[in-house]
């Protein structure tokens, strides 16, 4: 078989990203988490705080890391696999890359040290101070890079001169029509994401009689948080489809699986899309429904993937059920956090084993969603690489395909690997617990402790 | 001020940052073979809430070449591809060190292996993409070898390593106490040796055999041959000399070896410019969208200062010998 290296590239380019964006979506989560628990510390005094922040700041530096080195791999690929794109979209992509380095990088590297290893080295106040620092710099990064991400999407403040992309506003580059909706998605997902975890190790101890007054405390705070994030993810998430159908028709219509344009369209429930013959197998319609979800009005017109070439569609099977895949997975997790409410007004939040053990294989679905949801909306763009202006196959660099199948190979092969490892001390972290911490002394008792840990 | 040369004085600068910084800490990973377990485990505690930020220069200056040098961005990492991906293989296997070595207990063998060879191999790596680009991409010869293997790209992938080794043992040499503190000062003075001598035969053998140098800079190339040499001998003397007094030396001795790196650095960066790639590129042809250079540069002017600042903040919360082993 002929191997298409613009093929081997994107394959290339989706495993590193998805793998990458596991760890991003948790340590933003947990980095605001561990910043407010220190605040609410400082402000109370509760030792069961201080315990929450020295506990999950284990957990968040090896996700930090992870993030670290494997976000190195991204910021090179662009070059290798993609080097017209990196040289056509440089003057946009470039400047939002410094501007995320400059802002963000720079200040999680240097404040994550002291947030890591200064416990007895800088004073209470300094280092709640790293700890908000180290968050505000990984929310940074988000904004940037989705801004860079969005642009590719919604691409607007340029004119194409000779096949050059020149700026003419920033402000219209950054907050690019689909931007505000996108940044708002992915960081309310990632605390959910973040809130998923965090009751689902709360569940675990509960469930085994371990550590019970902390992981009362943190899964209090994370069913409240989900029960507050869940229905604001569901609006946000329906304001961003509004955007897309706007701005990217031809993706609404992938992720509603709609081949011929519509009046009045029906909400397919399941189908098989079938892409050579452009039509959808086994339909399980709901009638009208798209229509009223996507115009606000049972009889209003849906445009339909044929509305282009065939050659304009993106893969539609992939976008239609990951689609599925992100809102069952929201629906789900919003029917969990309310059923949490109900227990804890019944007063049996900490002891109904059915709803722990539920909350306690929870844990993957938020990475889960968030993938699907990168899936629906990276994939829903081809094959554009640049919406509307540049496709992809033309922007790939002129390798040959033993050499990306190589790199491919590697990555395949030391991802698994360390995906494996992360689990494994991930595991072992929570299996160890959180410090006992006495609310005499506070700081010498958890910091000899987290010396213990680390095997001093 | 003409904007390539100013963005071109960026990425010189980030280059060099990253070279020192990440330079001792790769150094020390090369050095690992030398050092006991006990003696690993202090190394890896001196850097290990320093690496990211260190790591973090490279990618800006990655990225600065991204902005300003398109073109360069996309035909260097095009191009090597091979030892692109060798070098980013590598950072992860001993990145990922810093957070698991301390929580394992039975796996600490394979950690330690695996922080030896991803720093060899990245530093050696690095070195074959500077040697690759000094060619200017393409050997002159038959193409019968991949231009990162040439002899002249490995020759540079050792100095690089021997460059890292040395920052890595004076480094040590300042956050360590006695014993260690004694080794790594005697690795320092042979690492020290061994890079001017590496330089040398660098210089001397492989220089000459370049068309960009003998062509358009013959005469550049003839004095400096000679001034590489005043220089090396000078500093080696100066650095080993400062390294080697009783008194407690060690920081001055690695802003001297710095500051001899900084004018071998500009030496080349001479002999280089006004190309970028040699025979290829010139800054301006390579340069990217003026519009986009500046905006961008805002953001560097205003930030990079501050970025500096807190660095050295940084740096100074865990400045100083270690007080006990369980000190943080």
């Amino acid at each position: 078989m002929e191997l298409d290296p613009a093929v081997l590239s994107r394959i290339q380019f989706a495993l590193t990203i998805s793998f990458h964006i596991i760890f991003p979506t948790l340590s933003i989560g947990l980095a605001c988490y561990i910043a407010i628990m220190e605040g609410l510390w400082l402000k109370l005094r509760k030792p069961v705080y201080l315990q929450q922040a020295k506990f999950w700041i284990k957990p968040f530096a090896i996700t930090f890391g992870m993030g670290v080195v494997s976000g190195l791999v991204l910021s090179y690929q662009f070059g290798t696999n993609f080097n017209k794109f990196s040289e056509l979209a440089s003057p946009v992509i470039g400047p939002l890359l410094n501007y995320e380095v400059l802002t963000a990088f720079f200040l999680e590297a240097g404040f994550l040290g002291i947030m890591l290893f200064g416990w007895n080295r800088v004073s209470e106040k300094i280092h709640f101070g790293a700890s908000v620092v180290v968050a505000v710099g990984t929310i940074l990064s988000a904004f940037w890079i989705l801004a860079a991400n969005s642009w590719m999407h919604t691409p607007a403040g340029v004119i194409i001169d000779n096949n050059q992309i020149l700026v003419t506003s920033w402000l219209k580059v950054i907050f690019n029509p689909s931007f505000p909706y996108r940044f708002a998605h992915m960081l309310i997902a990632s605390f959910i994401t973040t809130l998923v975890v965090i009751a689902s190790v709360s569940s675990y101890y509960l469930l085994k009689k371990h550590h019970q007054p902390f992981a009362k405390k943190s899964l209090g705070i994370a069913v409240a948080g989900l029960v507050v994030l869940t229905p604001i993810q569901a609006f946000v998430g329906d304001l961003h489809g509004l955007n897309t159908l706007e701005h990217q028709p031809v993706k609404v219509a992938a992720m509603e699986g709609i081949w011929e344009t519509e009046q009045g369209a029906g909400l397919r429930l399941f189908a098989i899309p079938d892409q050579a013959q452009a039509k959808n197998d086994y339909e399980i319609v709901i009638p009208k429904l798209a229509s009223l979800i996507l115009t606000h009005d049972t009889e209003g017109t849906v445009k339909g993937l044929n509305a282009v070439p065939a050659d304009e569609h993106p893969p539609v099977a992939v976008v239609f059920y990951s689609f599925r895949l992100m809102l069952g997975i929201g629906v789900f997790l919003l029917t969990v956090a309310y059923l949490g409410l109900w227990l804890a007004q019944k007063g049996s939040l900490f002891s109904n084993r059915y709803y722990l053990t539920i909350l306690k294989w929870s844990a993957p679905l938020g990475f889960i969603a968030t993938l699907a949801g990168w899936y629906v909306v990276e994939v829903g763009r081809q094959p554009w690489l640049i919406q509307g202006l540049f496709r992809t196959s033309d922007l790939v660099t002129p390798l040959p395909a033993e050499r990306i199948l190589i790199s491919l190979i590697g990555f395949v092969i030391i991802y698994t690997l360390l995906f494996g490892v992360y689990l494994y001390f991930f595991k072992k972290l929570i299996r160890q617990g959180p410090e006992v911490i006495s609310s005499g002394n506070t700081t010498e008792v958890a910091t000899s402790n987290i010396a213990k840990a680390n095997g001093f | 001020m003409d904007l390539a040369i100013v963005w071109l004085l960026v990425i010189v600068f980030g280059i060099f940052v990253y070279a020192i910084l990440d330079g001792f800490d790769l150094g020390i990973g090369i050095l690992y073979p030398w050092l006991s377990k006990q003696e690993r485990m202090t190394a890896l505690h001196s850097i290990k809430h320093v690496w990211d930020g260190n790591e973090t220069w490279m990618v800006f200056a990655g990225v600065c070449l991204l902005v300003a040098f398109p073109k360069v961005y996309s035909l260097v990492l095009g191009t090597l591809y091979i030892p692109v991906f060798l070098m980013l293989f590598a950072l992860i296997f001993r990145g990922v060190v810093f957070e698991y070595r301390f929580k394992a207990d039975r796996s600490s063998v394979w950690w330690d292996f695996s922080f030896f060879a991803g720093s060899t191999i990245a530093a050696f790596s690095q070195g074959t993409i500077l040697g690759s680009v000094l060619l200017g991409l393409q050997a002159n010869t038959e193409q019968l070898i991949p231009i990162w293997l040439h002899p002249f790209s490995l020759a540079m992938g050792s100095l690089i390593a021997i460059t890292y080794c040395t920052l890595g043992s004076l480094w040590l040499q300042i956050n360590t106490e006695s014993m260690l503190e004694k080794k790594c000062n005697s690795i320092a003075n042979k690492m020290i040796v061994l890079f001017s001598i590496l330089c040398l035969i660098v210089v001397y053998s492989f220089f000459g055999g370049f068309t960009w140098a003998e062509e358009a800079f013959v005469a550049a190339f003839i004095s400096y041959k000679w001034i590489v040499l005043v220089v090396t001998g000078f500093f080696s003397f100066i650095t080993i000399r400062s390294n080697i007094s009783t008194h407690n030396q060690s920081k001055k001795t690695f802003l001297l070896f710095c500051g001899y790196l900084l004018i071998l650095y500009l030496g080349l960066l001479n002999l280089v410019f006004p190309y970028i790639i040699p025979e290829q590129l010139t800054i301006w042809e390579a340069m990217g969208n003026e519009n986009s250079l500046q905006f961008a540069l805002v953001g560097v002017a205003l930030l990079l200062p501050i970025v500096l600042v807190y660095t050295v903040y940084s740096y100074k919360v865990f400045s100083g010998k270690p007080d006990s082993a369980g000190a943080y």
